[in-house]
Formats: structure tokens, sequence, C-alpha cells
């Protein structure tokens, strides 16, 4: 699958994600590769972009070993975003899908 | 790769895509936890620098992540205009590098000789000071010393071995200034240097010189 439209979806997917429960980032990057196979480090920049969109924010656990772990959270915005970008989304599988419905027919004629 | 040149080599490469210090920062570290972790979970530290892929790839991600970033290399070959444009820029910021460079020897050149010039005449009083105070002891030591030299007042005697040691203090004061500022263009040009060393370095990997 192109890497690209990967990325496109890493965005709802980890807002979704944060929708259900907090992670920190080694543990969500770890969960969402199991899904989608993307390397791991194009999950980081896609949180930074989100917290500086202001759609995540970060807080600080105390571990028990070793340093404090930075959890992510979603915001009131962040939750608006997800509801904009899941219409969105089911919107475009749908055309896709007719689309795709379509080549479908043309092939089995041939 | 080890985990230490892979954060060294990722900071390296957002700094030359010009990503803002503070995301620079919060992005390398990330990087650190997530390396650390997976070390703790049983990993072994190679394979896990392996499957985060090329600093250089990944610090592309963090480009125009923030408002108002430049992109580390915007050249449009086919205006001739923006060519003239961007070597004209370039020169200016050559020549800048190198009046600034010489403005920071000049100020290596003033702490050296500052920390000498002070103690050589921190010296010099105090001794003077000393062998006229002794002079007031011993009367018969001033036919050694400089001719007609009046070592009769005790308090100004006083006053210049006390400003014989303050002088190389005060000289070492002013030095240590010289030198922090000093020390910071070290290591900006240090930087600078690193730079243009993983550049290179990308370029001989990709097979391009």
């Amino acid at each position: 699958m192109d890497i690209q439209l990967k990325k496109g979806a890493l965005e709802i997917c980890v807002l979704s994600m944060l929708r259900e429960k907090d992670y920190y980032g080694y543990e969500l990057v770890n969960e969402l590769t199991k899904y989608i196979s993307v390397s791991e480090a194009t999950v980081y920049p896609i949180l930074k972009r989100l917290k500086l969109n202001n759609y995540l924010e970060n807080y600080l656990v105390e571990s028990k070993c070793g340093p404090a772990r930075k959890y992510y959270r979603i915001t009131e915005l962040g939750i608006l975003r997800l509801k904009e970008l899941t219409k969105e989304w089911k919107e475009f599988n749908k055309n896709i899908d007719l689309i795709l419905k379509r080549g479908c027919k043309e092939g089995e004629k041939e | 790769m080890n985990a230490k040149k892979f954060l060294s080599d990722l900071d390296i490469a957002l700094d030359i895509n010009k990503v803002p210090e503070a995301t620079r920062k919060e992005a390398v570290d990330e990087f650190k936890e997530h390396i650390s972790l997976a070390i703790k979970s049983g990993k072994d530290e190679n394979e896990v620098v392996a499957s985060l892929g090329d600093p250089y790839e990944i610090s592309k991600d963090y480009i125009s992540i923030d408002e108002g970033l430049t992109n580390g290399e915007k050249v449009n070959p086919n205006s001739f205009l923006q060519f003239v444009k961007g070597a004209i820029s370039n020169v200016m910021v050559i020549l800048f590098n190198v009046i600034v460079s010489l403005f920071k020897i000049y100020f290596i050149l003033i702490s050296q000789f500052f920390i000498l010039v002070m103690m050589f005449a921190g010296v010099a009083i105090f001794a003077g000071g000393i062998v006229s105070l002794l002079g007031l002891v011993f009367p018969s030591i001033n036919k050694f010393i400089l001719v007609g030299y009046n070592s009769g007042i005790v308090s100004r005697n006083i006053i210049m071995v006390c400003l014989g040691v303050c002088c190389p203090i005060l000289g070492a004061l002013i030095s240590k200034y010289f030198l922090s500022v000093n020390k910071r263009f070290i290591r900006s040009v240090y930087r600078d240097i690193q730079k243009k060393k993983f550049l290179i370095n990308r370029r001989i990997r990709a097979g391009k010189i």
C-alpha cells in the first residue's frame, strides 16, 4: 500500500485510539503498527502535529521504573476533528467502493 | 547504527531541515524514550534503530509541522531569476559569516592579550609595592632601586600591593568573559561542521559523490 495513503489514514487512527483511552507514545505506536504496517517513526511526527493543532495534549505520569511517561489525551477540539474526519472518511470510502465496483463489472464482461 | 548515533543524526537532520529547537528537542526525546522502552521489552538495540529507518527521512516529516516554518531546501531550478537571487543571498550569508568569524577571532586575541597584560601589570605593581614597603623597614634597599623614588608614603605602598593582587584577578575575570563568548562560537562552528559532514556522508551513501 502506498505510504502517503497510509500517512493520511494515520491521523484518524491516532485520534480514534485516543478517544478510547489515553496512551503513552511507545504504547500507542506499538498498538497502531499492529494494524497498519508503517514504520514506527512515522507516527511520532503525526502525534506532534496533532498536538500543535490542539487536538491532543500531554500529561506526565510517574513511572515505577525509569523516567516519567508522557501520556497523550484527546481534547474537545480533537473529538470534533475526529467526528469530522470520520464522516469524511466514510464518504470517501463509499465513493471509492462505488468506483471499484464499476471497475469489477467492466472486468467481468471481458 | 547504535542508538546514540541515530539520535545525534536525527538531531542534526532536524536542524538541517530548520525544525525549531523546541520541536527538535521534543522529537529527539520521544525517539530516545521509544528506543529505551523497546530495548527494555527485550529487543536488540541495532534492530530497533534499523526498524525506525533513516533519520533524515524521519526529519522530513517534521518540516512545516509548525506554523510559519520554512522548508529546508527550496530550490526552483526553472526560474533563472530565482537562481540569481539565491546565489546573491548565499554570497551575502557567507560574507556575513566571514565578518562575524573575524570579529570573534579578534575576541580571542583580545582575551589572551588581556590576561597577559594584567598578569604582568599585577606582578610589577605587586613587586613595586612590596619592595617599597621593605624600603621603609630597611632604608638601605632604596639605594638599589629606582633613583629618586620616594618610598616614604606607606598608604601608597599598601595600595600598590592591593592593586597588584587585584590586577590578575580582574584580568582573569575579563578574559573569562571573552573565553565564554569564544566557547559559544566554537560550539556553533562545531555544529556547522557536523551538519556538513552529515550531508556529505549522505551524498556518499547515495552514490552521488
